[in-house]
């Protein structure tokens, strides 16, 4: 026998069909995919910053020597 | 004006699901991606006129920002418009009124991208940048769409302020400040929107009036709109000057923007004097096509200039010789 809280959570759950399931699978595979952008976007971003300060530290150390 | 509740549109909808109807392509299509083509186009030309030097990795990563803000913005406008998005055959095929995205989930992507957007800007590009991208989502959300666009006909001149701030956002991503120049950049966009919005407005003034929008033909007819239409004209065209009269475009530059300056005061002044109502709209549909072909060929300019270090400064440019 269901209680109240049962029915409530079986009005508020959608029907799963194929169609939905499918959609519901090509959404999590976008989500992985920019999340996965993402790294690569701060990974590159954080080489090219140590690259300009690494130069720069090169520069001082010339000028200074 | 009531406000339209998730329930109400997915009980309006039919027999959808609460949740989870809609495919990634429906996701990007509250992006309005049309519009955001033409936001990274405006940003990257404010990237390319900005004095110094910016690494292609920063510069992509701004544009993409940029992208996905201005995308956010949309997404969180076609929530708060979607009761009157149903009732607009323009608008009625969109994600939510159609029932494939619900209210609730589009405005938490929008809000999602637009918070993830100015951070991302702000930590890998630079917090001007990125304050500016802030600026500009919320004056699209608070002051266009939930103030301005159902409350007076004067919506679209202040609101289109949100669709002038990209070429500052990328000359800001640049720099990490605002200048005068990115400041005229703003400016052109800026006066540039009333004619060219108002004349899609003048044939598209039906579907506005029927969910009360008031659009200036709604609200002021459509002999005030012609009329305005050619004052913001006159004034836009002087504007597009500026680049050239301030030295930070050239000889180019200038010549385009007056031949297409002369150009859109025709058509402006032909529509102003038009006769038949038939005639009118045709005049209506072709000044609004060219507007969008003016701004492009514009901001065209100014890129090819600058990119391939054509600009050759007027005699009489502030700050030349």
């Amino acid at each position: 026998m269901q209680d109240d809280s049962d029915n409530r959570y079986s009005i508020a759950t959608p029907h799963w069909t194929p169609e939905l399931l499918k959609r519901r699978r090509q959404r999590s595979v976008a989500i992985g995919l920019v999340l996965g952008a993402m790294v690569i976007l701060f990974f590159s971003v954080t080489i090219v910053r140590l690259q300009a300060n690494i130069a720069a530290n090169h520069a001082i150390q010339h000028t200074e020597g | 004006m009531p406000r339209t509740t998730a329930q109400d549109l997915s009980l309006r909808a039919g027999p959808l699901p609460e949740m989870g109807a809609g495919s990634p392509a429906d996701y990007f299509e509250l992006l309005k991606p049309r519009v955001m083509s033409l936001v990274i186009f405006t940003a990257l030309v404010g990237l390319v006129l900005a004095p110094g030097h910016i690494h292609p990795v920063i510069a992509f990563t701004a544009l993409l920002c940029v992208a996905v803000g201005a995308g956010a913005s949309g997404a969180l406008n076609m929530w708060y418009d979607a009761d009157i998005d149903a009732k607009m055959e323009r608008t009625k095929g969109r994600p939510i009124p159609s029932g494939r995205v619900t209210a609730l989930e589009a405005a938490s992507f929008g809000a999602v991208l637009a918070v993830g957007s100015v951070v991302t800007m702000g930590i890998l590009v630079n917090w001007a940048a990125a304050s500016l991208l802030a600026l500009t989502i919320g004056f699209y959300l608070f002051i266009y769409t939930m103030w301005l666009k159902r409350s007076t006909p004067q919506n679209i001149v202040i609101g289109g302020a949100a669709g002038a701030f990209p070429p500052m956002i990328g000359w800001a991503a640049v720099t990490g400040s605002v200048s005068i120049e990115s400041i005229v950049l703003f400016l052109i966009i800026f006066m540039w929107t009333p004619p060219h919005f108002w004349a899609l407005s003048l044939y598209r003034c039906g579907d506005y009036a029927k969910v009360g929008v008031p659009m200036l033909p709604v609200v002021a007819g459509e002999r005030e709109t012609r009329k305005q239409i050619l004052i913001y004209s006159w004034l836009l065209v002087p504007v597009t000057l500026l680049p050239g009269v301030l030295g930070f475009a050239g000889e180019l530059y200038t010549g385009i923007a007056l031949v297409l300056g002369t150009l859109f005061l025709a058509g402006a002044t032909a529509l102003w004097r038009s006769g038949s109502d038939e005639g009118r709209e045709k005049i209506a549909k072709r000044l609004f096509g060219y507007s969008i072909l003016y701004l492009f060929l514009l901001y065209s300019t100014l890129l090819i200039e600058h990119g391939f270090g054509l600009v050759r400064p007027l005699s009489f440019a502030l700050g030349h010789g």
